[in-house]
């Protein structure tokens, strides 16, 4: 029983995970590469290798969701207004990717500077049944989140509705992958997956704001 | 690369050598060379603290990552990644390296067993595996030098890149001298509770916890040890034969002990019980354990020796927060939280406190009058817009016969944990009168994992189904520790068990008996989905099911 149970860990650990497309989070010896092709000088950290971009086109469910300030919404309704949005997917007690998506949205939108008025960013908790709207505002504080920026939770079911829309559903929260979504115009959004520059998501979403 | 490598691997071999030794250390010619190598002895203790502060909470560190972005500080901080116990994690493709003072000061070299553990019993992602294939190795950390390089320019000692991940720091040469002397002291003394041969623990038993519930938990711990070290012993009894690598574990995979602390008195005084069975034969954790009434006495000792506690089963918690219990549920109190919830979104203002005669009840009322002072407390449910009711279920039945339920409006919210029965079961007769505060799995419902540990139960000959619950919690308890204790392999760390455990809750623990089973870095409750059971159309139809349901569970 014991060994079996065993054996099943490890057979759906090699399972999670997905098909995460950046190599930036080896955790090995590719830094090496990464670190010689970077121009800067050593204090620099090493640079992010090119995410895969991916358009695709997704409906957002109109599942419940509330946000950091405990208003209720749902992304269908919020999509129905135009303009380009920023979505990931993170939770407060994140170890590894979350800290650095979220930093990576925090300098996306200091890049943006004016733009930003117009450009609103989402990040969706997938631990809603920890992270709640309070816990969220307090993350929130931590990367002086500007007003467009909104963390969404709501009940596990709703919020997986949303993952399951984006293509965002992975098993267990401690699988998650790095992805950085950009609704361009309609319900055609750009898929980045793995890592990316501020610099790089700010450009892309300017071109969002200029086609738009 | 400016030092001969020749030199650098000579750094190696004596920081291996004299690991808790760090003025040795820095007294030795190549660390002498290097002026902000470790900090003068005589300072060592007030820069481990600065240095623990900066590895906890990250004040004052200014950190990029890559692209540019800045963390801010509390999301720089060691912690964040590389975890308490210093021994590193992640999630999927992104995985922090160990960094406690064994791993660090000393050379790295490839090793199978945490390879096999990071290719088939971890939560990774594809990446992440494809590294951890690609074997790494280092010399020893020096001293501070070279970690102030690895945070500000992100190379090893032998000048080779650090992961991507790692953030660049722009630290002071006093604080990564700070930093150092900390994680010198990081993981360098194994925690006790065990020895060549054996891993101890042991269960607290309160002297309020019923004996049927604590017997047939200490069933589940004896037939669970049982076949553990028979299996043991014959893996011990053929060294050369390691069937799925077991080998590799061999460390990790010793006899186990429970000793059962049984606590008398009143709670003032179970502390220094505790102490004195701590003092006597201190375990690496405690297991399960039965504490109704009260667990922050034992927290609080839990707390104080640095002992993780997994999954005891008690009605009241206590504080959670950043302890070292790990409980199964928030207890009562979450309980008594969603039943205000519920009757503030009713409307109801005037409320009839109605306690029952258990000490449970009685005190849950009173902590619940006291957190809801916005409600005004009215003595008859005539008078009221809704009762609110900490009953046992025979008194919840005798409420409703007595017509209380249509003087409070037909509105009663009631406690669950008080009217559950032992199995975790609610009568049908209540569930369709009353709205129920409930933290356990839907009483309609049986979880495929339940039935195949009813499976277990009835082939180690303990099951007692009168206690179903207590026996599925005891055995979550061991299953828990079982795996994570072969996660150590030879790094006896509590706090890399807790990890551990914190890691792979969400994986594959949950026994069936609360609605989702979770936990994440930190995270100290790991039953989510506590809800309100409505009374509704639908009610009838459920108490046919939950009776034929009971019904076939009495018959096999």
């Amino acid at each position: 029983m014991l060994t079996r149970r065993l054996a099943v860990w490890g057979l759906t650990g090699g399972l999670a995970g997905g098909l995460a497309g950046g190599a930036a989070f080896l955790a090995g010896a590719q830094g090496a590469r990464a670190h010689d092709a970077h121009a800067h000088g050593a204090q620099d950290p090493a640079p992010a290798s090119p995410a895969e971009r991916f358009e695709v086109r997704y409906a957002a469910p109109a599942a419940p969701l509330v946000d950091h300030h405990g208003a209720a919404a749902d992304l269908a309704t919020e999509l129905a207004r135009g303009g380009p949005v920023l979505m990931n997917f993170i939770f407060t007690t994140c170890p590894g990717i979350c800290p650095m998506l979220s930093a990576m949205l925090a300098a996306t939108a200091d890049a943006l500077g004016p733009d930003l008025a117009t450009v609103r960013l989402w990040s969706v908790s997938i631990d809603p049944d920890h992270d709640t709207p309070e816990r969220l505002a307090a993350y929130a504080a931590l990367y002086d989140a500007p007003p467009q920026w909104r963390f969404f939770t709501g009940a596990p079911g709703a919020v997986n509705a949303v993952r399951a829309a984006f293509d965002a559903l992975d098993d267990v929260k401690m699988a998650h992958r790095a992805l950085t979504l950009l609704r361009l115009r309609g319900d055609s959004w750009l898929r980045l997956e793995g890592d990316v520059t501020p610099d790089r998501l700010a450009q892309e979403t300017r071109a969002a704001l200029a086609g738009a | 690369m400016t030092r001969p490598p020749t030199r650098q691997f000579a750094a190696a071999a004596l920081a291996g050598l004299l690991l808790a030794l760090a003025a040795a250390l820095a007294a030795a010619p190549v660390a002498a060379q290097d002026a902000a190598q470790d900090a003068p002895p005589a300072a060592t203790d007030a820069a481990a603290e600065r240095g623990a502060r900066l590895y906890l909470t990250g004040e004052g560190l200014r950190a990029t990552i890559a692209g540019g972005a800045a963390l801010p500080s509390a999301m720089a901080a060691c912690v964040r990644c590389h975890r308490p116990s210093g021994y590193g994690g992640g999630e999927s493709d992104a995985r922090a390296p160990a960094i406690a003072a064994p791993v660090l000061f000393a050379p790295l070299t490839p090793r199978r067993a945490l390879l096999l553990r990071d290719l088939y019993q971890e939560r990774y992602g594809p990446l992440a595996k494809m590294a951890a294939r690609t074997p790494r190795s280092r010399p020893a950390y020096a001293g501070a030098r070279d970690l102030a390089r690895a945070l500000r320019d992100g190379v090893d000692p032998a000048g080779a890149a650090l992961a991507a991940t790692m953030p660049r720091y722009a630290i002071a040469d006093a604080d990564a001298a700070a930093l150092t002397a900390y994680l010198r002291r990081l993981g360098a003394t194994p925690d006790p509770g065990h020895d060549a041969r054996s891993w101890t623990f042991a269960t607290v038993i309160t002297p309020d916890a019923p004996e049927a519930q604590v017997a047939a938990s200490l069933a589940v711990i004896d037939a669970y040890v049982t076949r553990r070290n028979g299996e043991i012993a014959r893996e011990l009894g053929r060294p050369g034969f390691s069937p799925g690598y077991k080998g590799e574990y061999a460390d990790a995979r010793r006899l186990w002990r429970v000793a059962i602390w049984r606590l008398s008195g009143p709670p003032e005084g179970w502390a220094a019980q505790l102490a004195a069975r701590y003092e006597a034969d201190p375990p690496f954790a405690l297991l399960g354990g039965v504490a109704p009434r009260d667990w922050a006495v034992v927290g609080a000792f839990c707390d104080a020796v640095v002992l993780p506690c997994v999954f005891p089963q008690t009605d009241w918690p206590g504080p959670a927060a950043g302890g070292m219990t790990l409980h199964l549920s928030g207890g009562l109190a979450e309980e008594a939280a969603l039943m205000a919830a519920a009757l503030r979104a009713m409307g109801a203002r005037r409320v009839a406190m109605v306690a029952g005669a258990g000490a449970d009840a009685r005190l849950l009322a009173r902590r619940f009058a006291l957190a809801n002072p916005d409600f005004a407390r009215v003595a008859a449910p005539e008078d009221a817009d809704a009762a609110a009711l900490f009953l046992s279920a025979a008194e919840a039945e005798a409420f409703v016969a007595q017509g209380g339920l249509r003087a409070a409006q037909g509105r009663a919210v009631a406690a669950g944990g008080l009217l559950a029965d032992a199995r975790g079961g609610l009568a049908p007769s209540l569930a369709c009168a009353l709205h129920v505060a409930w933290r356990f799995a839907p009483p309609d419902a049986t979880a495929p994992q339940r039935r195949r540990l009813r499976g277990w139960l009835r082939s180690r000959g303990v099951a007692d189904p009168a206690e179903e619950r207590a026996q599925l919690e005891t055995w979550l308890a061991l299953e828990a520790a079982d795996h994570a204790i072969v996660r150590l392999v030879d790094r006896p760390s509590r706090a890399l068990f807790v990890e551990t455990i914190e890691h792979m809750a969400e994986a594959g623990l949950d026994p069936g008996v609360y609605p989702r089973f979770s936990l994440g870095p930190g995270q100290r409750v790991a039953a989510r989905g506590a809800a309100m059971l409505r009374p509704d159309a639908a009610c009838a139809a459920q108490a046919d099911a939950a009776s034929a349901a009971v019904g076939r569970v009495r018959s096999q």
